[in-house]
């Protein structure tokens, strides 16, 4: 299969000053290679902390990576003008976890869902034939696009959020924790919703989340983070069956309605692994110096 | 378990809040027996009244907006709802503690850990305040913070949110309580942190016999350890029992599309059930079922009378016109 996205060594460093003003760096994601394949479904997983939104933010240049490089469908996106890059975002849309904060309470849907359709100029009957349509597409009545956003339920508005990173006509759709607010039986429809949508319009989807059972049950690629770093990356069936890395099997024993992992000395590995970090509940903290 | 009193019994809990002439009905009949030694799992989505339930069991409603139309709980053959304020503090956190949700709001960010847990068991137990600070280190221990006087002097700023949840419990635990409220001790938590907090309120049920209602939104979470579940739905509690049975012939629709709801690894390329509509306006106050209008198989009874919470089976409490029947959703 023809990959859509790759990453090379990608290294963000987040700059700043501890509270005794010495600059400090902190290695947010560290040397992540990832290849995503056109029309699938790659899944991340990792606590949190662990640099999976950093990751997300780094791929689609909103928060460019301090190195390596990205290249979506062919293009190094590193090397593109800011206007060319602009071009280039159309192509790739973000849905965030909190549709309360993604969504400008004083627009109407109608208005947030045509702004980035009126900055690529199309007109006004065509702009809302459009976003009548996509409103439809995920459940939501048209006729409710002059409400504001306040006079939706979460799940709703998650819906208009999906919606709206549509309007673009994106091929790739970053997922960061889109169903994470949501309770189990709205969050069901949801997830059905954007497998029909990734079927129906040929996306390519990123997936993250830390609910393992979701994205096993999402996702044909699963990559789990640590830490900064992917620690493991399978197809999904083997990462779960299967695990070969010691954070991956404790975080596999961790989740509920676990315990199909098939491989032996497991629980001692994982008493050993819980004992120095996660007892504790420490946040990584591979801090370096920076001259 | 059957030979044992409960230790405590809600009976037909019906809580309203006011507001604005509106009346909002939070709570519509919760009932709930809790056993010594048990984990009692309150399981439901956000808005359904499992904190309500737990909030009027500590009697920390907020009044007077809220009032209790009718029900009653029993701890020890007393009713809690007719204590005086004054009376009430001798149990609640006494003897029925409480874990909240979100460790950061419940904690002082003034004062240490250990100062903090060590107030709970001078106002309570009576202690000096040397004696205290020894029972607190050995609590601190207990929770797994470490031996050390680290966490004893540390500010809940200082800690993780894991930590933080584990320094709750130890307040919570702190003067031995029979009962123990978590309500979603694990939401705010990664999965890793949360096995762990599950781990010590399952090895704080066996080691102390104290009865806990673990309240949360994941049924996947209250499968892992609870024995006993309650599913509550807008308000009232629509089915009860042993967890296995439950999870394998749940008696109640609602129950079975909420199971089927959730995404599983073996599950792939099945669709996830769905339970359409909406749930019920707090402000209604239908005279049937209250999941009636998103059931697929309601028929006109389940809109006209309210079905009982009846026994179907010896420890399988559901209510439901046709529990039982071999409905196929």
């Amino acid at each position: 299969m023809e990959s859509l996205i790759q990453c090379h060594d990608i290294i963000k460093i987040h700059r700043g000053r501890g509270l005794d003003g010495i600059k400090k760096g902190y290695r947010a994601v560290d040397k992540v290679s990832l290849d995503i394949e056109k029309g699938s479904n790659f899944g991340l997983v990792g606590e949190s902390g662990c640099g999976k939104t950093t990751l997300a933010k780094a791929i689609l240049y909103l928060d460019p990576p301090t190195s390596g490089e990205v290249i979506f469908d062919g293009v190094i996106l590193g090397s593109l003008k800011t206007r060319e890059l602009r071009a280039f975002r159309r192509r790739m849309q973000i849905v965030f976890q909190d549709p309360h904060s993604s969504l400008d309470p004083r627009m109407t849907i109608i208005d947030s869902l045509s702004e980035g359709l009126i900055n690529l100029g199309i007109e006004r009957i065509k702009r809302e034939k459009k976003i009548n349509r996509l409103l439809d597409l995920v459940g939501i009545s048209p006729s409710l696009g002059t409400r504001f956003p306040h006079e939706f339920s979460t799940g709703q508005r998650q819906r208009i959020v999906i919606a709206r990173a549509l309007t673009m006509d994106p091929e790739f759709l970053i997922l960061d924790e889109p169903v994470s607010n949501l309770d189990v039986s709205i969050q069901a429809q949801v997830v059905n919703l954007l497998l029909d949508l990734k079927k129906e319009l040929g996306l390519t989807y990123l997936f993250i989340s830390h609910d393992i059972n979701l994205v096993g049950y999402m996702c044909d690629t699963i990559a789990v983070m640590y830490k900064g770093r992917i620690v493991e990356q399978a197809p999904a069936e083997k990462l779960l069956k299967y695990p070969q890395d010691d954070y991956t099997r404790m975080l596999l024993s961790s989740i509920p309605g676990g315990g199909n992992i098939e491989s032996p000395c497991v629980l001692a590995e994982v008493n050993a692994l819980s004992d120095v970090s996660a007892s504790l509940g420490l946040r990584p903290d591979h801090e370096e110096g920076i001259k | 378990m059957e030979t044992t009193e409960p230790l405590i019994t809600v009976e037909n809990l019906r809580v309203v809040f006011s507001r604005e002439r509106k009346r909002a009905f939070a709570l519509r009949g919760i009932d709930i027996d809790l056993f010594k030694n048990e984990i009692h799992g309150l399981v439901g989505e956000s808005g359904s009244g499992k904190t309500v339930t737990a909030m009027s069991i500590m009697g920390l409603l907020p009044k007077p907006s809220s009032k209790i139309l009718s029900g009653s709980i029993r701890f020890e053959g007393n009713e809690l709802l007719r204590l005086s304020e004054e009376k009430l503090r001798a149990y609640r956190g006494r003897r029925i503690g409480m874990v909240f949700q979100e460790p950061s709001k419940f904690l002082n960010p003034a004062f240490t850990i250990g100062e903090q847990i060590r107030e709970t068991l001078i106002f309570h137990l009576g202690l000096g305040s040397r004696e205290a600070k020894a029972i607190v280190h050995e609590l601190i221990r207990q929770v797994g913070l470490g031996e050390d006087d680290r966490v004893f002097k540390a500010y809940p700023h200082e800690l993780s949110s894991g930590m933080k949840q584990r320094a709750m419990i130890a307040m919570a635990i702190s003067c031995k309580p029979e009962i123990l409220i978590a309500d979603e001790p694990t939401t705010s938590l990664d999965v890793t942190l949360q096995k762990q907090i599950l781990e010590l309120l399952k090895s704080l049920n066996n080691a102390h016999g104290m009865g806990v209602l673990l309240i949360s939104h994941d049924l996947a979470v209250i499968e892992q350890i609870a024995d006993y579940i309650s599913v509550i739905y807008a308000g009232k509690i629509v089915e009860n029992a042993v967890t296995e049975k439950l999870f394998k012939h749940p008696l109640h629709p609602y129950t079975r599309l909420l199971l089927n709801s959730i995404p599983r690894p073996t599950q792939r390329g099945k669709r996830l059930a769905t339970i359409s509509g909406q749930v019920l306006e707090p402000e209604d106050e239908p005279p049937g079922c209250v999941f009636a209008p998103r059931c697929p198989i309601a028929k006109s009874l389940c809109f006209e009378r309210s079905p009982e919470l009846l026994e179907h089976e010896k420890g399988h409490v559901g209510a439901c016109h046709f529990a039982g029947e071999p409905w196929n959703l």
